[in-house]
């Protein structure tokens, strides 16, 4: 697979994840013996590049990235759908990765950063220059910007809060 | 999925955050083996990473911040369904006008105050039935709500 060909969601993947994704497709392919399917392509990259499973079913079943509102509605559609897909590619995606990484069949696949790591060892990096990363969290009730901050601050995690949004109910 | 937890849920609120890659994969690591929630004493329902194209809203938001007019003045543009039926109302009247007259009013945006500068925005003149008046003030005061609802948000966040 050419650069030219990497979908939209490979493309992602490789500039926030800093991943070389046609090497880690390559790596996958050895293990399932032959090429990851469309489907299996674009869960990879939407899960190397942080996305939830939410986010990761929305794109593949609704052809479009969810908006805040959207993420925050957790439609129960594409939550079924979100669950459906963590079961299917348990046996397919995930399965190549632990083998990839030599982690028995049958443990939970690593933490992301694992597996990203594991994978910029494997594959040249695209750069290693850290960029800010921005990132969703749905908590549940109503929670305050300083509520948020300081309990991330107690377990080390320091963050800027960019935009809060409540829900309606 | 959690559909126990969010059939449960009495409102939830989503943040938008920004750090380093380390923080952001600590925060994924911890959310993904469940002990996120048990750390932050904070029920936590969703993580993921999110791409520029869906913070286009954020970044004037963000922007905008300390200039509670301009704030919403970029409610009353954009998609969101009350700012559309807002604007079928005004017409042609102009949104920075409606805005500053909102800012004013608030944080006393009662039903009644938001009609009347709505209803400013709507007078075309034109005689119509009593029922369609009747229909027209019930559909008015249901928006002014609506409305107020999200400026209150909006406003009360900025401050």
């Amino acid at each position: 697979m050419s650069e030219n060909e990497l979908c939209q969601e490979c493309r992602e993947a490789e500039e926030k994840a800093k991943l070389d994704i046609n090497c880690v497709l390559g790596k996958l392919k050895s293990k399932k013996g032959r090429e990851l399917s469309d489907l299996e392509a674009r869960y990879l990259c939407l899960y190397l590049r942080g996305c939830s499973w939410y986010e990761i079913a929305f794109r593949i079943y609704r052809y479009k990235i969810p908006m805040l509102e959207e993420i925050q509605k957790q439609d129960k559609e594409i939550q079924r759908q979100a669950a459906n897909l963590r079961s299917e590619m348990s046996d397919k995606v995930n399965l190549y990765i632990k083998e990839s990484m030599g982690v028995n069949a049958g443990n939970r696949i690593p933490s992301l950063q694992k597996v990203v790591d594991f994978f910029r060892d494997e594959c040249k990096p695209i750069s290693n220059h850290p960029q800010p990363e921005k990132f969703f969290m749905l908590v549940k009730g109503k929670k305050s910007k300083s509520e948020i901050i300081d309990a991330l601050k107690r377990i080390g995690v320091d963050v800027e809060t960019i935009m809060r949004i409540e829900s309606e109910e | 999925m959690r559909d126990n937890e969010i059939a449960e849920e009495k409102g939830s609120t989503l943040f938008v955050l920004q750090g380093s890659q380390d923080d952001f994969y600590r925060i994924m690591s911890l959310f993904e083996d469940e002990q996120l929630s048990e750390q932050l004493g904070i029920t936590v329902l969703d993580v993921g990473s999110l791409v520029e194209s869906q913070l286009s809203l954020t970044g004037k938001m963000e922007d905008i911040t300390n200039d509670p007019i301009a704030a919403g003045i970029a409610f009353l543009e954009s998609n969101d369904p009350v700012a559309v039926r807002v604007r079928e109302k005004l017409k042609n009247r102009s949104i920075s006008e409606i805005a500053a007259q909102l800012n004013a009013a608030y944080p006393q945006l009662f039903p009644d105050v938001v009609v009347d500068i709505l209803v400013g925005s709507v007078a075309t003149g034109e005689t119509k039935r009593d029922s369609e008046d009747i229909a027209d003030t019930i559909e008015l005061l249901e928006l002014a709500i609506e409305l107020a609802k999200k400026l209150a948000k909006i406003w009360g966040e900025a401050e």
